[in-house]
Parts: C-alpha cells; structure tokens; sequence
C-alpha cells in the first residue's frame, strides 16, 4: 500500500525529516509518536502532497505508483485520506457541497441527492452532531470536537482506504474523543483501510488498537515494536525509549 | 429621468422582497419602509438610495462586471438601516463608485463588497461621510477582492468623519485564492477548477442573505 523509503525533507531550508522509512500493507494500523516538534506531522503533509514541504532524497511508493509524481487531488483519489490536528475553516462553502463536488469530479454523476442527505443525516445522527452542519460553511464557527466530527463525516462519505490521523485527538473532550475513536474503529472493521495514527494520547491509541508502534526521534523513526510500546512510551518518556533503543543497536 | 418611489402610502411594501431585474440608468430609491432588493444585473448604472426616517434597506447585488461602470450613492435620514451587499465577478476594465453622506443620527450602515477577477481591471472608491453634529452612529466598510494578479485592482476606501461620537470601521483586502484552501479542497479529492470555484462561489455567496439570489449559477471561469 505504502512504502517510504530513505526519505529527506526540508522546510526553508531546515531539514525536518532525515533517512526516514515506513513501510504500511493494506490494513495495517500503524501509530506514529514521538515528542513535540519530533516532525509527525510533516509525514501527513509530506503523503498529501502539501507543496511547503519539499523532498530533496528519497521516494515514497503508493499503490505501486511514485506519489511525488502526484498532485494532492490524484493523491486523494487514491484513497488516502487526512484528519488534521486543526481542520481550517472555509466561510461560504458548505459540507454538502464539498462532498458532492468531491463525489461528482470522481465520477460518481448519478449520485441520488435525497438518498445522499439522508445518509449524511444518519452519520450526523451516529456522530452526536446537529444535522445543520451538513449545510453550514466547513468547520465555520465549530468547536475542536464538532470540526473533527464532521471530519469523520467526510471519512464515512469519501470511504478512504488510507487514513491518517495527524493528532485528531487535540482538543477533543473525553466524551468526544471516545465518539471519534470508537466511529473510526468501526469504519475499520467495515471497510478494513490502513491508518496511519500520529499522536501523543493513549486513549485513541487503546481504542484504534494499532498493529505497530513507532517512535520518531531525531528526524527519523528510532524504535518499532507492537502495542506494548506504547506502555513503555507512557511510563518512561519519548527520551528514555530513544535511549534504551540506542544501547540496546549498540550492544 | 427615470425614478421608481417606494411609498407605505401607494404600495404595502413591509417585509417586501424586491429583486429587480431590468433597471433604468439612473434609478432613485425612496425607502421608507422594510425593503429588501435584489440585483442580478446592474451595468453602468447610477443608484440614488434615499433612506428615510427609520426605514431600513438591505440592497444585494449578485452580479458580473463586464466594462461597467457602476455608481451608488446613498443618504440617510434618521434612525434609518442600510445594509449593502455588492457581490461581483469582473472583466474588462470596471469602476464602482460608492458615496455614502450621514447627516444624521443613529444609523446603522453596513457595506460589503466582494469581487472576484476573472480577467481585467477593478477600481473602487468608496466613501462615506459622517457630518459633524452627529451621534450614536455604526458604519462598517468591508471591501474584499480575489485576484489572479494584485495590480488588476485598486481600492480607495474612504472614510471622512466629522463627528467624535460614531463607531466606524472600514477596511480592505486584495489576495490570490488562500492555498491552504486549495489545499484542504483537494486533499479531499476536489480538481483544483473545481476546488478554485468553490472557494470563489462562496466568497462571493458568503455576503448574499436571499436564497432566490444564492441559488443562481456563478460562473467564474475555471
């Protein structure tokens, strides 16, 4: 599915991830933690194609397609979808409409506009939100919690096959957390995509239950294991995992 | 000279809905009441608003500019309410005028204009004067454009106030489409026209109140 290999990237001249490699199969849950600044949030930049980040080594490989070659929309038609830490506001344009547009420039031209509101009020319903954010301006005037509900709306409508979660948990109340959390667990027992988790919470860990753990440090990832490292993480520090990990390679 | 008064006494226009398509010239409005009109079409033309005592206007304009050249001028008379949506498209070379006089107290004045280039060359000028022995009035003055390239617009927002006693805003902001819009747009699988012309859709649509003027079709050449 995806496979990043020997990765550098540089913002303004500062490179931000060095010798960076990832390798994520076809519905593999991957967390990716690290401390603040670590550059977590670049990788999701980066697989979308955000043009601020530029690539100076390395290659990323896609459904067995070269993603540097793509733009961010043919990125997105692949299936590869983002949830970030803080979803922006766009004033005058509306959920529904982005999402049929979307649909539409698919090729999904035969889209049902009843049948596609209704469904859209089940999710809002499912999601604890106001079914008026359907046609209300994208995360305009929305608290933290209700732009990554109607994040997870987008999710379910759009039925990526690649996720990734750039700190959805920031902001969010336990409550709405555990909404977050428990719908994106469901969309992955329907539909089975690979995520990629990135954040600093155990709680949307616990819930997600990723496959693989891995910890980036020093601009790149420094320690990989399985769930039990995120206990390691949370009782002994980003530092002392990192630490551990370079004795243990020395040895 | 061609003039069409709105008067309570000859026609019942309390929470009336006006959308005039075929105008005059030169067309003066006496408000005296609740009205709200709506343009769709508006080329080289002159408006007179004369706002009477407590009579409260929303004006919108939901329109392409095409070497027009357009002129709004505006009085107020007491305790009136003017609420002016001028939303456009332009071509070619094009000029709004818009001259606002206060003469009076407590009223209400809010312009907002948002223009959106498809090609050519935009000026605006808008001014408004609040004359001395005046008080407790509100005027806010909001220009906005999207353009494709800066120079294609200038803007000369005026704000003349001879009175101590008056809440006045005004600004104005010429910028390209924001690219972390585009971005987020096409993140979600949106072609970058498509994406573009959402974004200038609702710039635009995001000042227009009336669902009849919000439902019509933009084409604002992606």
């Amino acid at each position: 599915m995806l496979k990043i290999s020997n990765l550098i990237v540089k913002v303004l001249d500062k490179i931000i991830l060095d010798d960076f490699n990832l390798e994520i199969k076809p519905g593999e849950i991957h967390a990716l933690m690290g401390p603040n600044g670590a550059g977590k949030s670049t990788i999701s930049k980066v697989l979308l194609r955000d043009s601020s980040y530029q690539i100076t080594k390395g290659n990323i490989i896609l459904n067995e397609k070269d993603l540097l070659k793509m733009n961010t929309t043919e990125v997105a038609r692949e299936k590869v979808f983002l949830i970030s830490q803080n979803p922006i506001e766009i004033s005058g344009v509306s959920n529904a409409e982005m999402l049929r547009t979307s649909l539409n420039d698919q090729g999904n031209k035969d889209m049902n506009v009843l049948e596609f509101n209704r469904y859209l009020i089940s999710l809002c319903e499912k999601l604890n939100i106001s079914k008026d954010f359907i046609h209300r301006d994208i995360n305009y005037n929305m608290s933290g919690g209700e732009k990554k509900k109607m994040e997870i709306l987008h999710m379910w409508v759009l039925k990526p096959k690649f996720i990734i979660l750039d700190e959805v948990d920031s902001g969010l109340d336990v409550d709405s957390l555990k909404i977050v959390a428990n719908s994106i667990r469901e969309y992955y027992e329907e539909y089975k995509p690979s995520i990629l988790v990135i954040t600093h919470q155990k709680t949307l860990l616990d819930i997600v239950k990723p496959d693989f753990v891995h910890v980036l440090n020093n601009k790149k990832i420094d320690k990989t294991g399985d769930a039990t490292l995120i206990e390691k993480v949370f009782n002994e520090g980003f530092s002392r995992v990192s630490t551990i990990t370079r004795s243990e390679d020395n040895e | 000279m061609n003039k069409i008064l709105i008067d309570t006494s000859k026609i019942d226009l309390i929470d009336e809905i006006v959308i005039i398509k075929k105008i005059p010239d030169r067309l003066v409005l006496n408000i005296k009441v609740n009205v709200y009109c709506g343009f769709t079409e508006f080329h080289n033309k002159e408006l007179i608003i004369n706002l009477d005592k407590n009579a409260t206007l929303t004006i919108e304009f939901l329109i392409t500019m095409n070497n027009t050249k357009n002129k709004i001028m505006i009085n107020n008379q007491e305790k009136s309410q003017l609420d002016l949506h001028y939303a456009c498209i332009y071509e070619g070379n094009n000029e709004l005028v818009i001259e606002n006089t206060i003469p009076t107290s407590n009223n209400k004045n809010n312009i907002f204009v948002r223009a959106v280039e498809s090609s050519g060359n935009f000026f605006i000028n808008a001014t408004g004067i609040i004359e001395e022995n005046t008080f407790d009035n509100t005027y806010l003055e909001d220009i906005k454009a999207l353009t494709k390239n800066r120079n294609s617009m200038k803007i000369m927002p005026n704000l003349i106030v001879k009175s101590s006693r008056i809440i006045a805003n005004h600004n104005a902001t010429i910028s390209p489409v924001d690219e972390n819009d585009l971005f987020y747009l096409e993140s979600k699988g949106l072609s970058n026209e498509s994406a573009t012309s959402l974004i200038k859709e609702g710039f635009l649509k995001g000042i227009v109140t009336n669902d009849e003027l919000k439902s019509l079709e933009v084409k604002t050449n992606e």
